[in-house]
């Protein structure tokens, strides 16, 4: 729909991109737009897929489902598969190196999120860091107003960790030299 | 400023502003966040969450909390739905206010339990033997998740019968801003002013509902499931019966217009007219939208129906889609009301919404009849 920023984020259950998709929209929220956000899961609690939909507007928002993603985000083969049919070429794909394949469609953005976040001791908050590294295609959000997200969020430990997982994953991006 | 809120949390929260006290359930997907936050919030505010064994005896609980004097509330889904039927029953005959959220999945039978449904629309209406009426309501967004559980806790008192609340999966589980009233109207019981020697549970003038006493008052009264007279107590004869069923049907029926919210979008004189409910309105707005020739009748309240106001609406259309999430329910109400037209309708059943587009290439493809 005309003038909405629509994201799609998939991986596997218990990963957190349903997680991501909420402090997407609460950060979005925070900034004035009108938000919605949406799940997919199967009946398994962890394992299987896993994803959500974030749809970011100006104005009220009639359909809160993404239909014309804007950006995408994948942390497992089977969201490659499911999220990456029929992008438009500019539609950045930021997606996790490690997975053995390449998006079908879009504009692949191919990053070592689970393998940064296992060494820099973060492994339960690579959702987190994949939400960093997309905030560089979002202009609705930035790292700060993310970070706001992840405090209001989380307390104790996981807020210290998702903070740095969140500007982790935004200067992932930003080094990161694609070929 | 709204804070971001999930179409289950927004229920609960619903709930208990509208002052629930009693929640008795047994947890099913995709209803099972109202469970999960009525535990954690009720005891805390001297109210009580019972886990029960099972949907029958969720249903049963919550009629008896009810006739104790508690705003009450369970929550399920369609497999847990289909199981409270029985006791619904019972609080439709013995008038007994109860909220009933009912987060609609895709079915038959446990279906996919995760994914979205409208089949459960005629369920809710007739899904009890007997002719037993109540009112169900459908909202289509998480503001109108609050909103509308607000609303059904005070037509449950206003109108002494059980309301549905059946939001599908998608609302359910969608996360909108949600903006918080200071404070909601909350619903009031009607409490008898006689003597309780004088008290007559089931005795008001025609079209009026009768005021219900509390267990544990002095007001001792006798409830069955079965045919009864003014005095709560079981009679036979035909004409207790003819009354007392006119009277089920009457109260709710008589004051449709009191109930039944109908939502309308669009020009004045809509030539396509796009009848749709939950998640499915909001596809078919989106559809419509700059479309000079086409409106979209939203159904806020599923039952009893607004009939009055939606043959009103049809008046101008040359043709009626109804699109929904099942192979064909309140199209042939729409059938049976809309008679000069042709009404479609436009159907999926495979646990995934309908898309803007599919609404937008129907109105296209009906060619003639459309424009």
């Amino acid at each position: 729909m005309n003038g909405e920023t629509q994201v799609l984020l998939g991986g596997a259950g218990g990963q957190g991109l349903v997680l991501s998709g909420v402090l997407l929209a609460q950060a979005a929220l925070a900034r004035g737009y009108h938000v919605a956000q949406s799940q997919q899961y199967g009946i398994a609690s962890r394992g299987g897929f896993s994803g959500a939909g974030v749809v970011i507007s100006r104005e009220p928002v009639l359909y809160p489902l993404v239909t014309e993603p804007s950006a995408v985000v994948c942390l497992s083969a089977e969201a490659l598969d499911r999220y990456c049919r029929g992008l438009a070429p500019h539609v950045p794909v930021v997606y996790d190196c490690g997975l053995g394949k390449t998006p079908a469609t879009g504009r692949g953005r191919p990053l070592p999120i689970l393998q940064e976040a296992r060494t820099r001791g973060l492994p339960e908050s690579a959702n987190v860091m994949a939400l960093g590294a997309l905030a560089r295609y979002l202009p609705a959000v930035d790292v700060d107003s993310l970070a706001m997200a992840v405090q209001a969020r989380f307390g104790g430990q996981w807020r210290q960790a998702n903070l740095l997982a969140l500007r982790a994953g935004w200067e992932l991006e930003d080094c990161h030299e694609y070929d | 400023m709204p804070i971001l809120m999930q179409g289950n949390a927004a229920i609960a929260e619903g709930a208990l502003r509208a002052g629930v006290s009693f929640y008795a359930g047994y947890p099913i997907t995709p209803s099972s966040e109202v469970a999960e936050i009525m535990a954690r919030r009720l005891p805390g505010q001297g109210g009580i969450y019972l886990q029960m064994e099972d949907e029958l005896a969720s249903m049963a609980a919550i009629i008896g909390a009810s006739l104790a004097g508690a705003r009450s509330l369970t929550a399920t889904s369609g497999p847990g739905f289909s199981l409270m039927q029985e006791n619904l029953g019972m609080a439709v005959m013995a008038e007994v206010p109860c909220v009933i959220v009912n987060v609609q999945r895709s079915g038959p039978s446990t279906g996919l339990a995760t994914r979205p449904g409208q089949g459960d629309i005629m369920q809710a209406r007739w899904g009890r033997h007997g002719d037993a009426p109540i009112i169900a309501l459908c909202p289509s967004s998480v503001q109108d998740c609050f909103d509308q559980t607000v609303r059904a806790f005070i037509l449950a008192e206003k109108f002494r019968c059980p309301v549905v609340l059946m939001p599908d999966q998608v609302v359910a589980h969608l996360s909108e801003g949600l903006e918080l009233p200071g404070e909601v109207t909350r619903s009031e019981r009607s409490r008898p002013t006689c003597s309780p020697a004088e008290y007559q549970p089931f005795a008001a003038p025609p079209g009026e509902i009768p005021p219900l006493a509390e267990y544990g008052s002095p007001y001792v009264f006798h409830v069955t499931s079965s045919m009864h007279d003014e005095t709560g107590f079981s009679r036979s004869d035909p004409e207790t019966a003819r009354k007392k069923n006119l009277h089920l049907h009457r109260k709710l029926h008589d004051r449709v217009e009191d109930i039944a919210e109908v939502r309308y979008y669009g020009p004045d004189r809509p030539g396509v007219l796009v009848v749709a409910y939950g998640i499915t309105a909001r596809a078919a707005r989106a559809a419509v939208q700059g479309d000079e020739d086409a409106g979209v009748l939203e159904l806020a309240t599923l039952w009893p129906l607004h009939e009055r106001r939606l043959a009103e609406v049809a008046g101008s259309a040359r043709l009626v889609l109804v699109p929904e999430m099942n192979l064909g329910q309140m199209v042939h109400e729409m059938r049976r009301i809309v008679r000069h037209c042709p009404v479609h309708g436009l159907h999926r059943a495979d646990g995934e919404p309908i898309e803007p587009e599919e609404i937008a290439r129907a109105i296209r493809d009906s060619g003639g009849e459309a424009r």
